[in-house]
């Protein structure tokens, strides 16, 4: 299974993703949620973790800010909350704790993890195309059967691997960034209403980025 | 029964359902001259002011639009498309709890539920019957013949484009009619380089030409202040420019502007009342959806519009004496012969040499390429029956190619900000061959809230239509890799998609010259019942490959100039 039928399977899809509207006191700690805004599914681990890993995955550059000046962690926070259903949190909650376990080593906590820890767990756990996801070999997914699941409207739930819930992770921050209001409306090339379709040079239209819109 | 209300207005006409068929019928009838009742099982949605999401960006929608688990538990069946439950169109979507459907055989019902049905969520592909398609069922001895043929209906495919506004390019094949076409959209630079290919590669007749789409591209039609299209691709929520057609942009609005219809929401048709002494029916029996008080309308003329699955339950449910399994079942084909598109097969590639160029503007249409097998001579082939055709089109991908070796990084955040590669995806629409075995019934003993008995399905696609998915394959992969394109893969979902999912279902009231072998006559009459007609894709006796709703227009307004004139007749 790629990765993309694995997220698929696991309803994370890598599609339309965004960050909610409010913005952001600019937070310059490394691995701190935003100030006052309490996770609806995150535990303290949790939020310290995710927080500190999307920093690492979009960090700040010199024109740019990073995931968690949007506000990143507040948005996958209540994505999982809202969009995952009950079992498929509960599966992405255990793999999350094999990750951190794995983090903390013999720590009671993550107070003295600094990003070169995290980036080694991200190193080790998070797969590129063209690496092997054994955890995923050794417990791969049932064959497609029957239509029976489709009809009933029942799942067959499969446990995300390590690989398979940092990946999710990097979408889903990926994905808040890149529709964040910020981003969407001034970042990239915003335009809502086109009224024509024409093919032109990619530099003219938009000086070699993407359309905010799709 | 003791909690019926009747209600002593006289109307003229009752048109059930206000999507694409109920539409038109309401508009034709209200524009000669007649009082019509107009039933809705579902809410009110005015154009415009009824279009929550249709300005809303991606970050104002909850989580990315991305359907939450309760969308998803609640329209478990609607959220097989992949794509109708997205929070920006969801409310269009019916609820599958509330609204349940039995399957024997897995069988997609994508419906909506309101005013406008699913006129207002279509995706306004727009294209003709011809002769080849009419005639197919009695060339080769399948089900039954047409009653109808291709000039009978040309004036009134003439009549709603012209009302609607279609636009496209016409190509001058016989077996692809022309069409009364507004201004064609634009193909992008890799659509017009495969064009190119495939004219140079072929002398068997295949071309590629814009998709034909019920959008207007130039000036304005008639309706609620409709426009040109702004080319934002949200067609699906509702457009505040009323720029593609929509019974609540167009038909709903010129029939209310007549003074003559009554338009009745929640208003849930359960059975035609039949009355044997006149051998006609008398009116419809509704339930509030509401407040689910029964009452009984009368007029002189019943228009079912349901869409195709709906209208046949209604007839199934209304049993007399007379017909005891269902009105106009005399045949027994009623609820059989169920029909839809075969898709989800085809092949996608990649563009090379186009990576200086990019779109402008959101085109919510694809590309074309009309049937090229079995339409005579070299093209035809022994291996199956009819034909399909190609929509799908090109674009620039996301990111996930450039970043697909990334992990983290300032390189990784470089590349998420710009367009993908080039792909072109051929996605092929085959047509599916009418079998009585397909069928729907309804189960007594499953009710739903307000006591109806559900719809049960048993249907799936057959012999003929597996057999062309591999040509459907294999052509797609050789256009695209004759025109050069690279990473070519051919695709065929079969096992994984049911029937349904195409959103043409058809076929279950089938007209045809002959009351012991078809439901509805040529003027989509029962039968046995002529002040009954049936103008939604039940009367389609066979599919054709391409998306049929421009017929059942075309079908209404010429059964509605029908009834009219009967009426007038009657009345003189
Ligand atoms: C996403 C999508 C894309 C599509 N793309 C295309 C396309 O490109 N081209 C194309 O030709 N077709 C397309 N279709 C199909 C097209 O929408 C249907 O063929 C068309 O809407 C059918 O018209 P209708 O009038 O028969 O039914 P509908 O438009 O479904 O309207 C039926 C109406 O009847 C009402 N109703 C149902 N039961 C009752 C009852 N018992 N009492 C009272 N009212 C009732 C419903 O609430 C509804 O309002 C698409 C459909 C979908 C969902
Ligand atoms: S693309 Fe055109 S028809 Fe569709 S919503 Fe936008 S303006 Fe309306």
């Amino acid at each position: 299974m790629n990765r993309r039928e694995a997220l698929k399977n696991l309803g994370l899809a890598t599609g339309f993703v965004v960050v909610t509207p409010s913005l952001i006191s600019l937070l310059q700690s490394c691995n701190s949620a935003p100030e006052g805004w309490q996770p609806v599914f995150f535990n303290t681990d949790e939020t310290t973790f995710v927080s500190s890993i999307v920093d690492i995955i979009i960090p700040k550059t010199e024109d740019l800010p990073s995931a968690s000046e949007l506000n990143v962690i507040e948005f996958i926070d209540k994505y999982v909350a809202e969009v995952l259903d009950e079992q498929e949190q509960k599966h992405m909650r255990e793999t999350l704790a094999e990750i951190l376990n794995n983090l903390k080593g013999g720590a009671e906590n993550l107070d003295k993890k600094t990003s070169d820890d995290y980036k080694a767990i991200l190193d080790k756990y998070m797969l590129v195309k063209g690496e092997i996801d054994e955890e995923r070999e050794a417990n791969p997914p049932k064959p497609w059967v029957d239509h029976t699941n489709v009809i009933n409207g029942t799942k067959d739930y499969l446990k995300p691997t390590k690989n398979e819930v940092l990946n999710n992770l990097k979408w889903l921050t990926i994905n808040a960034y890149r529709t964040n209001e910020q981003i969407g409306e001034n970042v990239m090339p915003y335009d809502p209403i086109p009224a024509q379709y024409t093919c032109g040079d990619l530099q003219e239209l938009t000086g070699g980025k993407a359309w905010s819109l799709s | 029964m003791s909690n019926m209300k009747v209600d002593t207005t006289e109307f003229d006409a009752i048109v059930v359902g206000t999507g694409i068929s109920g539409g038109w019928a309401a508009k034709e009838l209200c524009e000669k001259g007649l009082k019509t009742l107009v039933l809705e099982r579902g809410r009110m949605v005015k154009h415009r002011e009824d279009y929550p999401t249709a300005n809303l960006d991606p970050w104002d929608l909850p989580n990315g639009g991305r359907p939450s688990a309760e969308t998803q538990r609640r329209k478990f069946k609607q959220n097989r498309t992949g794509y109708t439950t997205h929070e920006a169109r969801q409310h269009f979507f019916v609820d599958d709890l509330k609204h349940p459907y039995n399957e024997e055989r897995r069988f997609d019902w994508m419906r909506g539920y309101h005013v406008g049905g699913r006129s207002l969520m279509w995706g306004r592909q727009s294209y003709r019957l011809s002769d080849m398609d009419f005639e197919a069922n009695k060339n080769e001895g399948i089900a039954v013949d047409w009653p109808v043929r291709y000039k009978d209906i040309e004036p009134w495919y003439d009549y709603v484009e012209d009302y609607i506004g279609v636009s496209g390019e016409n190509l001058g094949l016989e077996h692809f009619p022309d069409q009364k076409l507004l201004k064609p959209m634009n193909l992008n630079c890799v659509e017009e380089h495969l064009k190119e290919e495939i004219a140079s590669n072929y002398d068997d007749g295949r071309v590629l030409t814009i998709g034909r789409t019920a959008h207007i591209t130039e000036g304005t039609k008639p309706g609620d202040g409709r426009s040109t299209c702004q080319y934002r691709n949200r067609c699906m929520r509702g457009c505040p420019y009323g720029a593609y057609f929509s019974s609540n942009s167009s038909t709903l609005p010129a029939a209310e502007a007549t003074g003559n219809m009554t338009l009745r929401p929640n208003s849930i048709a359960y059975e035609v009342i039949y009355d044997d002494t006149t051998k006609q029916a008398t009116g419809v029996k509704i339930i509030d959806a509401e407040t689910k008080e029964k009452i009984e309308y009368k007029a002189k003329i019943i228009f079912l519009c349901a869409s195709a699955i709906a209208s046949t339950a209604i007839l199934l449910q209304s049993k007399s004496e007379r017909f005891p399994n269902g009105l106009g079942n005399d045949s027994g084909e009623l609820g059989h012969n169920l029909m839809d598109h075969h898709f989800h097969v085809g092949a996608v590639g990649d563009a090379e040499g186009f990576d200086d160029k990019y779109t402008k503007g959101r085109r919510a249409n694809g590309i074309y390429i009309p049937r090229f097998r079995n339409t005579g001579g070299k093209t035809n082939t022994d291996k199956f029956l009819r034909g399909y055709g190609y929509q799908g089109g090109a674009s620039r991908g996301d990111f996930s190619e450039q970043i697909a070796e990334l992990k983290y990084g300032p390189e990784l955040k470089n590349e998420i900000l710009k367009p993908g590669k080039w792909q072109m995806n051929l996605l092929a629409f085959g047509e599916a061959l009418p079998d009585h075995k397909n069928r729907l019934y309804l189960d007594y003993d499953k009710l739903d809230e307000w006591g109806l008995p559900t719809v049960t399905f048993d249907a799936a696609f057959g012999e003929n239509e597996i057999a062309m998915r591999e040509d459907m394959k294999n052509q797609a992969v050789e256009m695209l890799e004759k025109a050069g394109f690279k990473n070519v893969i051919g695709y065929d979902n079969r096992e994984r998609f049911a029937m349904g999912l195409g959103i043409h279902e058809m076929g279950t009231a089938r007209m045809g010259h002959n009351p012991d072998t078809s439901v509805l006559n040529k003027w989509n009459q029962v039968h046995a019942c002529t002040n009954v007609y049936v103008t939604d894709g039940s009367f389609m006796t066979s599919a054709a490959c391409h998306n049929p709703s421009l017929g059942y227009m075309a079908f209404t307004a010429r059964a509605v100039d029908h009834a009219v004139n009967e009426f007038n007749k009657n009345n003189a």
